[in-house]
């Protein structure tokens, strides 16, 4: 331990507080925990999957002229959308739950 | 410097903090002292403006918590050991909370390095032991620098070596003309370290006095603080000398 790292005056060099720098937190506190990764490969999994899952069934040169018709590529590519929507609403709900359980939500709200 | 002047909070019908004034001054360590439920907790938490005094005020440094521009630069708080994700290290934990007031990077090597705690940083906090948390909450009560320190309990879970080490620290921080509450439960406790008490009882103002002014009103310090809180306690302890036999 060293008194001179309590020297007051360390910190003051740069003012400057507001929705910035409560942005830097939020950002740093989601990147530092390891759910957050597993959450997005989880995310990109599902979503990417389910999409090449659903089209993987349709086959263009079996298909009828009917179905041809019917068939929309590009919303049978979003079906993966769901899923990933649900995935990261559980990210969203990780975050602030966390922090309640934790007791870090005092400091969060204390410091802003 | 701390001002508390005519603070009142209730919970419902219980009354955890009643009329309650005082005076924290720089340059010293204060004991915050008082048996369990006495309001300590509640009274520093006001001070955070984490719960809401139902009349009365608390200033720090001159002004109400709200109205600090960057808090953690003002006053530096811990109430609670284990407050931070279990997951995340103790570093990422302490830049995390650095970046919410604009603190520069290097003062969390700074704070790591003043509790002992460089060897660990990088470790999940979650699988700290009491005393290393005791240390973390520490650190962050110190990040910002602040002239006013809040600790509730902070010898909670610490071995003797860290006894003796959070004393010294916090003499030093008093004599740099921070002002420093220490709450306690424990009189004997709080004699080492601190110069000047606010002892609360049920929420009510028992004495603001120092540590040789008490402990020369009894034979010891411990009789003059059992003398001044008696009555006070959440239970009853009349039974302190157990009457019944064995056998």
């Amino acid at each position: 331990m060293t008194t001179a790292t309590l020297t007051r005056s360390a910190t003051r060099a740069e003012p400057g507080y507001g929705f910035r720098s409560a942005a830097r937190m939020e950002w740093l506190k989601l990147r530092s925990v390891r759910s957050t990764s597993w959450i997005l490969l989880v995310f990109a999994i599902g979503m990417i999957g389910l999409s090449v899952l659903v089209l993987s069934h349709a086959h263009w040169a079996t298909m009828s002229a009917a179905d041809r018709a019917a068939f929309d590529p590009v919303n049978e590519g979003f079906t993966g959308l769901a899923l990933g929507q649900l995935v990261l609403g559980v990210l969203g709900a990780l975050a602030i739950t966390s922090e309640f359980s934790s007791g870090m939500i005092r400091a969060t709200f204390a410091e802003n | 410097m701390i001002e508390a002047r005519g603070l009142v909070k209730r919970y419902g019908s219980t009354i955890a903090v009643d009329n309650l004034s005082f005076d924290v001054m720089p340059g010293t360590v204060t004991g915050f002292l008082g048996p369990n439920g006495a309001g300590k907790s509640t009274t520093m938490r006001m001070m955070l403006g984490l719960d809401r005094p139902d009349s009365g005020t608390v200033r720090i440094s001159g002004k109400d918590y709200h109205d600090l521009h960057s808090p953690l630069r003002e006053v530096g708080a811990l109430l609670e050991a284990k407050a931070f994700h279990p997951g995340r290290t103790a570093r990422a934990h302490l830049t995390a909370l650095a970046a919410s007031n604009s603190i520069p990077k290097a003062r969390v090597n700074d704070v790591l390095e003043i509790t002992g705690l460089e060897k660990a940083a990088d470790r999940r906090a979650g699988k700290f032991s009491l005393g290393m948390s005791q240390r973390l909450g520490i650190a962050a009560a110190l990040l910002g620098d602040p002239a006013v320190l809040l600790l509730d309990e902070p010898v909670n879970g610490l071995d003797p070596e860290g006894i003796r080490w959070i004393r010294n620290l916090l003499k030093n921080l008093a004599a740099q003309g921070r002002t420093v509450l220490v709450s306690s439960h424990l009189i004997s406790e709080v004699a080492q370290t601190a110069d000047r008490l606010v002892v609360i009882g049920q929420g009510r103002l028992l004495a603001q006095t120092t540590v040789a002014e008490l402990s020369a009103r009894s034979n010891s310090l411990e009789e003059a603080f059992f003398a001044l809180t008696e009555g006070s306690a959440e239970y009853s302890a009349s039974n302190l000398a157990y009457q019944g036999s064995i056998s």
